[in-house]
């Protein structure tokens, strides 16, 4: 490849890389790839790279300076390699991590159990039927790290991936959402088990939404964190699935 | 464009792969235009003026001079034969190549980064880099004394010749140079995306638990995983995050420490550049004190 013709590809694949990103930004994909914490300096990469990239084509007539790269087998699978991420991001709309995610680990092993002393971490208990039932997984964990295993009694609303399990029971299910710090390589697993008062027809990976009581659960010397469901409904996956 | 969705498995390699390469682009982006800058503000003749000649004063300050050159691994080569043409010892040379790639502003703050703020690992880690650069610099001064400079280069490496790092007083050199290395690095910052994808969707979890949870055994599967990868310095502490919930804390500095030292991206460059003895002595004693240190810490970590 001709060393006017590099320079096209870098500053135009460049470009897409760019592109790319501000595709993710503009369809509110980035969320399921990254941590809404790092939406800033994301932005600013997808800048950069557009200047970088401009800049490159822009300088297309300067033919010797920096050579466009060493080998011409090497800086061709640079380029196709660089070509993956972006024809992938461009054509596929990405789904939430589901229980493949798990490695062939069993959920039941993975379910949220209240701290051993079984008492509050600190703030107070509170029980009352008559408070704001807490909404959302994130704002479940929050609560429960603050008043612990005395929270049980109070009222929940929970979104997440159902998933049934031999080693639970048939009225149960864990309910799954994904933790990440920054991307979702570092994903971690959050179960939380599900006890229907009726009949239960969920399948594995099904986005449900849970409305219930909090509980406790004795499960092989842990106490683990239940929601005593009245409703379970199916919904759709929601804008970010990762906590 | 009509949507694309993928069965669960390839979804989730997918997500995971594109998550690794997003979120390694700044870090990638910062270290190739803070080497960009040194390449051109920066000339060799200043630096090498202001080096002792002794070999220990020497060695400790060509392992730390990365603070001030902070070049990644795969700008650290062409800049220290750069230096070692202009009358740097080659050992300090190679103390220097060994220690700046991770003891930098950019890559330590990367990690920080990562790790949510832990200083403990940042610290761990550059003691690591650190110690393995130091010794292997002192026996090189011991070893090889006569070893007066770095094989010169007759052909342009990883698109940096030393005629294109001559300093270009403009934006828009500054530009083209980081432009340069992006494309020198982005190659293997793709691939471990996709080795480290492909290896979280597809090896069970279990078995690495397994592996990952002993002090000796978390330490020697990480260090040729780290050398397969190649993942540059700016992100691999990213990579190593997503290893942090199965392995052990030595393994993962381990990890991030060999794989800065000996990796199939640089290996051929750094058998050309240091010649075969002194690359010998870099190869076996890195990787006796590596693993040496990661078990040292997973052995002395439940009393810190």
């Amino acid at each position: 490849m001709s060393g006017l013709g590099s320079r096209l590809v870098r500053g135009g694949l460049l470009l897409w890389l760019a592109a790319l990103i501000g595709k993710l930004f503009v369809s509110g994909e980035m969320i399921k790839y990254m941590s809404p914490a790092l939406d800033p300096l994301t932005a600013v990469t997808g800048g950069v790279l557009a200047v970088m990239g401009a800049l490159e084509l822009w300088r297309g007539s300067d033919h010797a300076h920096h050579g466009a790269g060493s080998g011409g087998i090497e800086q061709g699978l640079t380029y196709l390699l660089v070509l993956v991420p972006i024809v992938l991001g461009a054509t596929v709309t990405p789904r939430a991590l589901g229980s493949s995610a798990l490695g062939g680990e069993d959920v039941s092993r993975l379910l949220l159990a209240y701290a051993p002393s079984g008492g509050p971490s600190g703030g107070s208990p509170s029980a009352a039927s008559g408070e704001e039932p807490i909404d959302g997984v994130a704002e479940l964990l929050a609560y429960l790290e603050r008043v612990g295993e005395s929270g049980a009694g109070r009222r929940v609303r929970a979104v997440g991936m159902a998933l049934p399990s031999d080693r639970l029971g048939v009225d149960e299910f864990a309910l799954l959402r994904f933790s990440i710090a920054h991307c979702v390589a570092d994903a971690r697993p959050v179960g939380l088990l599900v006890i229907a008062s009726g009949d239960l027809v969920v399948r594995a990976d099904q986005w449900v939404a849970v409305e219930g009581v909090l509980g406790v659960r004795e499960r092989e010397g842990d106490r683990l964190v239940t929601i005593l469901a009245d409703r379970i409904e199916p919904t759709v996956e929601p804008p970010n699935p990762c906590l | 464009m009509p949507a694309l969705f993928l069965p669960s498995r390839l979804n989730e390699l997918f997500v995971i792969f594109l998550s690794i390469v997003l979120q390694s682009l700044p870090f990638v982006l910062i270290g190739v235009f803070a080497s960009a800058a040194v390449q051109q503000y920066v000339s060799e003749r200043t630096v090498a003026r202001w080096l002792p000649r002794r070999p220990l004063p020497v060695v400790l300050l060509g392992s730390v001079f990365g603070f001030v050159a902070p070049v990644c691994d795969c700008g650290v080569i062409p800049f220290a034969r750069r230096l070692s043409a202009k009358g740097v010892p080659a050992y300090a040379a190679t103390t220097f190549i060994l220690a700046a790639p991770v003891v930098n502003p950019v890559v330590l703050i990367s990690t920080a980064f990562a790790f949510q703020g832990d200083w403990t690992i940042v610290g761990l880690r550059m003691a690591m880099t650190l110690s393995v650069a130091i010794v292997v610099g002192l026996l090189a001064s011991v070893l090889f004394p006569a070893v007066t400079g770095l094989t010169p280069a007759a052909l342009p490496i990883s698109g940096s010749s030393l005629e294109e790092m001559r300093p270009r007083q403009d934006l828009q050199a500054l530009v083209g140079h980081a432009t340069a290395e992006f494309y020198d690095v982005i190659f293997f910052i793709v691939l471990g995306a996709l080795f480290t994808a492909a290896t979280q969707t597809f090896v069970p979890r279990g078995d690495l638990a397994a592996i990952g949870s002993r002090p000796v055994g978390s330490v020697l599967a990480l260090m040729p995983v780290a050398t397969l990868l190649s993942i540059c310095s700016e992100a691999d502490a990213f990579v190593a995050r997503a290893f942090a919930t199965t392995f052990t804390l030595g393994a993962i500095l381990a990890f991030m420490t060999i794989g800065q030292i000996i990796d199939l991206r640089s290996g051929f460059l750094l058998v050309r550049t240091l010649r075969m003895r002194l690359t010998m002595l870099v190869v076996g004693v890195s990787s006796v004190l590596v693993f040496v240190e990661g078990v040292l810490v997973n052995l002395v970590r439940p009393w810190l």
